[in-house]
């Protein structure tokens, strides 16, 4: 619950984008644990983040591109 | 006297007494990827200059990619650099017709599931043994484009770069052969023949042009490190879209697109020297490139199968398989493969949306990939 609020305190003061601010302390929580990261870690993270920020993007934009649509929407006469 | 005539004559014949035994072999590799290009037709734009530049760059004593060499003043101006790839994606963009993927913006997520094989690969060639670096750039390998591979690549793991642009444009023409029998290894009969319907022009020509806004603000905001990428292809798109600016969508889509694609093509060709080139590791690349389309494929048709259950039944699965960025082949081998199963059956437009998408989802996911490298503190 924290570490959402965290990261956007800190997204604010360094301006650097969400989604790098947020795996970074995660990746620092880590770390501080295990030491370096690990192949394992480092896999997982790709799989989960890599293809969950890629289908989330892209679902974000589709809404868009629909709320787009519906503002301005395709006339005959174009 | 005898001396420099001796001399004189070790200076002719120094060529090949100091061939080393990698030299001839990919000498023979870089002919057969020009026969891949020239009589295959195979990606002929980039294999030809590849081809002739493994050729080149394995004759030795040459000094072409020593400092002052040609090839090397070509490398390290655009491919070093990452001038070339952002180049060729605005021509790629001011070529690309976004509108079928407006039709129906819900296929985006389709562009999405075929990156998925992307990260599968990398985990796969991490357990192999790659760095993290190297494996990312294998696994880019998966997102079916040639610009996007080689940008990554030459930044993260450019001792890679030749096996890993090789494959990207050989498997990339190798669509219509793997394709099929994945698609029909995922999907049922009926799956396969169910009929889209036509696809209707409901795009304005406002959402058309602000679509490439939109994508790089939001697409920029999300993932900074993949902008170069994102923002290039966009502007190719918005400079077609404006109709404002012909003479710079016609240069983009010929005059700079085909320089830089010699001059890329022939820089790759470059890298392969046979002493780099050739090594276990390479053909290892090669493997787990094509299974990374592979798995783009396979994941792309499930999400489609998924997608169909979620629409009551009016998506047919195959499209998924156009998710990849191998535009256009892709889209029509989903339309071939539609209509063996149902003749009546007009998948194209819907596999050019998804296949539009999947050349947004491929940018998009080297973006993101980029930018998580960069929040764990990897780059």
């Amino acid at each position: 619950m924290l570490l959402p609020i965290y990261s956007l305190i800190l997204f604010f003061i360094t301006r650097n984008s969400f989604v790098e601010v947020a795996i970074g302390l995660m990746a620092s929580l880590a770390s501080m644990q295990e030491g370096v990261m690990d192949n394992w870690t480092f896999a997982i993270t790709m799989i989960v983040v890599g293809m969950g920020g890629t289908l989330l993007t892209l679902w974000i934009l589709s809404l868009l591109m629909g709320l787009l649509k519906k503002a301005f929407p395709y006339k005959k006469e174009e | 006297m005898w001396e420099a005539i001796t001399g004189g004559i070790n200076g002719l014949i120094a060529g090949f007494t100091n061939l080393h035994w990698s030299n001839p072999i990919m000498i023979v590799v870089g002919c057969f990827l020009l026969y891949l290009g020239i009589k295959k037709d195979f990606e002929p734009l980039l294999l030809v200059p590849i081809g002739f530049g493994a050729i080149l760059v394995n004759i030795p004593l040459t000094g072409l990619m020593e400092e002052g060499g040609f090839l090397k003043i070509i490398y390290d101006m655009g491919v070093m650099t990452e001038v070339f790839p952002l180049l060729i994606f605005v021509g790629i963009g001011a070529m690309t017709d976004f509108g079928p993927l407006l039709e129906n913006p819900k296929i985006f997520l389709l562009g999405a599931a075929g990156q998925f094989g992307i990260f599968l690969t990398l985990a796969l060639a991490l357990a192999l043994g790659f760095t993290k670096l190297e494996a990312v750039s294998i696994g880019i390998i998966g997102a079916c484009d040639g610009p996007t591979a080689i940008y990554v690549t030459s930044k993260y793991a450019p001792h890679l770069l030749g096996a890993v642009s090789v494959a990207a444009y050989s498997y990339m023409s190798l669509v219509p052969v793997f394709q099929p029998p994945i698609m029909k290894w995922f999907t049922t009969k009926e799956e396969r023949m169910i009929n889209m319907g036509v696809v209707r022009k409901s795009a304005s020509k406002t959402t058309r042009l602000l679509f490439p806004l939109v994508v790089t603000v939001i697409g920029g905001l999300i993932a900074p490190k993949g902008l170069p990428l994102l923002g290039t292809i966009m502007l190719g798109n918005l400079m077609k879209e404006s109709g404002a600016v012909s003479r710079l969508t016609k240069a983009s889509e010929n005059e700079i697109a085909n320089i830089v694609t010699l001059l890329l093509g022939i820089s790759i060709g470059a890298t392969m020297d046979g002493r780099v080139f050739l090594k276990p590791q390479t053909l290892i690349i090669l493997a787990l490139g094509f299974l990374a389309i592979c798995l783009d494929t396979a994941c792309g048709v499930l999400f489609g199968k998924l997608m169909k259950v979620m629409s009551g039944g009016k998506i047919n699965p195959l499209i998924g398989a156009a998710g990849i960025s191998a535009y256009p082949m892709s889209a029509r081998v989903v339309q071939r493969e539609g209509q063996k199963y149902n003749p009546k059956n007009y998948l194209l437009m819907h596999a050019m949306g998804a296949n539009t998408g999947g050349q947004v989802g491929s940018v998009m996911a080297a973006a993101v990939m980029l930018s998580v490298l960069k929040g764990i503190g990897i780059i």
